[in-house]
């Protein structure tokens, strides 16, 4: 069991947006968590990824509690995030966005007289490769389309050499063709690099098409937690979607 | 230290502290609702001294000409707030806009010394307030009571007008959701020249109410400037309450502060400012 | 066109009249300045109303190590920096944890704190009047041989930045810059490199102090306070903040100005006032973002015409 999470509770005022969720993963697994808006699901991650702390409960990882951490040092014991709202560098390029990410997993941020431009090309240059873009390695972040500043989003996550990767609505925004890429890209690594990965989204056909396990939320908790055919048919979660129609 | 000297202290500090508050008010105001942080605040606050001064000196002898002055001076300076407000529009960034009025802390200086040279001068109190009054067998001077008071007061009617007033309440919802209220038909650019108006006023009348303590001269912005930004950020930015008790923190750590040390009183009011940041970096009543 | 500007440089101490040699160091001086501001500005996001402060300590620290002291003046200079840089870790140690506004304001406030040390602190700093007769070593006393010695140390000290801003610390300062959050998600601990640049950025402020005291033969409490710390401000604005010349092309601009503008009217603070709200207006990236602006149109406009 690589991540165990633990009665992880999250409380805003009168809103209890995480309640009470537990769930745990092993090493390899390739997970969805899918809900219908504001089910916590991207609050859940804050928590894990330490940019909020929790009212209750725990986050083990690879054996250590890392509830209390701060994202920094999350970080550093090899959890990769990609959030919703492309969160990227915007007045670096591409290239440099990747090489930042991989100075700071690799320690080298300290270090004030190598010259930067000529440092971990290769390295970069694999990552642009596995995220395809390599063509824009020296184009400014921030004057990307959106698709590919998602795509620059999962391949500065990955930079970091994760073993756990959180993917936070990875396809939004893109074309059929695009999320198809994506998704594959996201199984590839999965199986190739044995990477551990959960991620949010919305896109039925890109959950049931990848996802070996789904968990589903709802108002906070998480309400199923099992193969993909068995949630289709739990009620719960038809309920939940439907909005308490049967 | 005795009780008198000890009451004395006391009044002294609170009024220097109310002081600061009058203007940190105006300050709050504006940065509550525009996100604004206008660094000239202090500037306008001398400003209104010096309008002040001379608008009291043309209508010297007439009945009530000092209560005129006030008015009229917090109204200039309200003029020139809006001018400043109306440069200030397009710039949207943060940065952009400090700097932009930390330019204007300059300019404002030069025009004053340009149009009023670099003396000093002084204003007498207000016949009726130049007294003393005796508490409890103290001796406490009129005009500092009387200071307390009108901050206060001050304070109340700023609260009331945005509690109450309908004009308080679009206010309040423009800090909320500008978008939502141009929707509505309220013509923000008017909206926001009011606001920085107000808080504008409120900075010019004090800097006039506060000069008969002490002389109008062109040092003045530059006295205010870190103890009025001090309490806006221990008190939270954009907190009325929050700047109230932060500026009456400040006004009683100097005025003690001095009896210990003082060449360095403003050293107290460091340790102050780093002690409280580092318990609670947002401020006393501030959003974190 | 670097072997024609050397050659300029080097030659002109014997062409101009004493004065404007000492505007000549004085630029070099504020170019030195201006970029260890830009350190903590342009590069890191990080608004410093008090780096004038160090600028001042770094000035003080050479002064009473070789008056009080007895130290040498090439001695005096590395210490001086290191006594800035311990002071500049304290001080940077409480802003660090505040943001943007606040730190703006605090910077400013530990300043004037250190100002009014140096003014009240007369037994120590002189008070007022500062520390008087703080002359060079002989060698280079003449006023070439300190132009030539400030035009040495500012140019190394120029390219010494320039590395450490293209450096990997010069990058993570620059995502601290763009994305604080995702700078979080990806290691970098924020409060701690903001903590380490601010250091940074106060040594090199402490060296263009330690050059200046000597060219200037004294130091008073006016060069910590809140008006020399306009100065960077207003130079690295002017000349732009985003791009590496940007500060020494604001240096030159100010300091020129300030001459040529100084023999005309004693307004010389409203002038800089309302260049500074023009710029900050209309040419946000500055005069040296303009140029670059330019430079970049021309050259496509060349290609799209081939």
């Amino acid at each position: 069991m690589i991540l165990q999470v633990d009665g992880l509770t999250k409380i805003f005022g009168a809103l209890r947006a995480v309640n009470n969720v537990s769930f745990g993963m092993d090493q390899g697994d390739l997970v969805a968590l899918i809900g219908p808006n504001g089910a916590g699901k991207s609050t859940l991650f804050n928590v894990i990824t330490g940019f909020l702390s929790p009212e209750a409960g725990k986050v083990i990882f690879n054996g250590e509690d890392i509830t209390k951490l701060p994202p920094h040092r999350i970080t550093h014991k090899r959890i990769g995030v990609a959030f919703q709202l492309t969160n990227i560098f915007p007045g670096l390029t591409v290239f440099q966005n990747i090489q930042v990410a991989l100075f700071a997993s690799r320690g080298k941020t300290k270090n004030m007289y190598s010259l930067a431009p000529k440092m971990m090309k290769e390295e970069t240059g694999e990552i642009l490769e596995a995220v395809g873009l390599s063509e824009m390695a020296h184009t400014l972040a921030d004057s990307m389309p959106q698709p590919d500043k998602k795509r620059l989003e999962l391949g500065i996550a990955l930079a970091g050499k994760p073993e756990l990767l959180l993917l936070d609505e990875p396809t939004s925004g893109q074309s059929a063709e695009e999320t198809f890429y994506t998704m594959e890209l996201v199984k590839k690594i999965n199986e190739e690099q044995g990477l551990t990965i959960l991620f949010i989204e919305h896109k039925m056909p890109v959950v049931f098409g990848i996802a070996r396990r789904i968990i589903v939320m709802h108002h906070g908790s998480v309400i199923a937690d099992a193969e993909p055919e068995s949630v289709r048919e739990k009620k719960e979660v038809q309920k939940a979607y439907l909005g308490e129609k049967v | 230290m005795t009780f008198v000297t000890f009451v004395n202290q006391f009044i002294s500090g609170a009024t220097y502290g109310l002081v600061l508050f009058m203007v940190a008010l105006g300050l709050a105001l504006i940065f509550g609702v525009m996100s604004i942080v206008n660094l000239a605040h202090p500037s306008l606050y001398m400003l209104g001294a010096f309008f002040g001064y001379f608008i009291w000196f043309s209508l010297k002898g007439y009945y009530l000409s000092f209560w005129l002055s006030v008015i009229l001076a917090g109204l200039a300076v309200a003029c020139a707030g809006i001018i400043l407000e109306f440069f200030l529009r397009p710039l949207r960034e943060h940065t952009e806009q400090i700097l932009f009025t930390y330019a204007f802390i300059y300019i404002i200086a030069d025009l004053v010394k340009m149009f009023w040279g670099g003396r000093y001068y002084t204003l007498p109190r207000p016949p009726g307030l130049d007294g003393s009054v005796t508490v409890g067998g103290i001796i406490l001077p009129t005009y500092n009571l009387f200071i307390i008071g009108v901050s206060l007061l001050m304070a109340a009617l700023l609260w009331l007008l945005l509690s109450k007033t309908k004009l308080g309440k679009i206010i309040r919802a423009a800090v909320f959701d500008r978008e939502m209220v141009a929707m509505l038909g309220i013509r923000l650019p008017w909206l926001f020249a009011l606001v920085f108006g107000i808080g504008a006023f409120v900075a010019g009348a004090a800097g006039l109410l506060a000069a008969p303590m002490g002389s109008i001269a062109v040092g003045m912005d530059a006295e205010m400037l870190v103890p009025v930004f001090v309490v806006c950020i221990i008190g939270g930015m954009g907190s009325f309450l929050g700047a109230l008790i932060a500026s009456l923190i400040i006004g009683e750590v100097y005025a003690f502060g001095i009896l210990v040390l003082p060449q360095m009183a403003m050293a107290f009011m460091f340790v102050v400012v780093v002690v409280i940041l580092i318990i609670r970096p947002q401020g006393i009543l501030g959003r974190s | 066109m670097l072997l024609a500007s050397v050659i300029v440089a080097v030659i002109i101490p014997h062409l101009l009249p004493r004065y404007y040699i000492h505007l000549l160091n004085l630029f070099l001086i504020g170019s030195l300045f201006a970029l260890s501001f830009n350190i903590l500005l342009g590069n890191t996001g990080l608004l410093s109303f008090g780096h004038a402060a160090y600028f001042g300590v770094g000035a003080y620290a050479a002064a009473l190590l070789m008056k009080k002291v007895g130290l040498h003046y090439f001695i005096a200079i590395p210490l001086s920096m290191a006594i800035t840089g311990v002071i500049a870790a304290i001080i940077g140690y409480f802003c660090s944890r505040v943001v943007a506004m606040s730190f703006a304001i605090l910077t400013l406030a530990f300043g004037e704190l250190l100002f009014v040390i140096a003014s009240k602190w007369y037994t120590f700093t002189g008070g007022d009047d500062g520390i008087q007769s703080v002359y060079p070593p002989d060698i280079i006393a003449s006023s070439a041989g300190f132009y030539y010695f400030t035009l040495i140390v500012v140019t190394l000290g120029s390219l010494a930045i320039w590395r450490i801003l293209n450096s990997p610390f010069g990058y993570t300062l620059q995502c601290i810059r763009n994305n604080r959050q995702r700078s979080e998600s990806i290691g970098i601990n924020v409060r701690r490199y903001q903590w380490m640049v601010f250091i940074v950025a106060g040594v090199f402020a402490a060296l263009a102090g330690c050059l200046f005291v000597t060219l200037n033969w004294s130091v008073a409490p006016p060069e910590i306070g809140f008006v020399k710390g306009g100065e960077p401000i207003v130079m690295t604005i002017v000349g732009g903040q985003y791009i590496f010349g940007g500060p020494i092309i604001g240096a030159a601009i100010f300091t020129f100005f300030q001459f040529f503008i100084g023999q005309i009217t004693i307004y010389w603070a409203l002038v800089i006032g309302i260049v500074l709200a023009l710029v900050i207006r209309f040419l946000p990236g500055g005069i040296g973002g303009f140029i670059q602006q330019r430079m970049a149109a021309s050259h496509q406009a060349q290609q799209s015409r081939v």
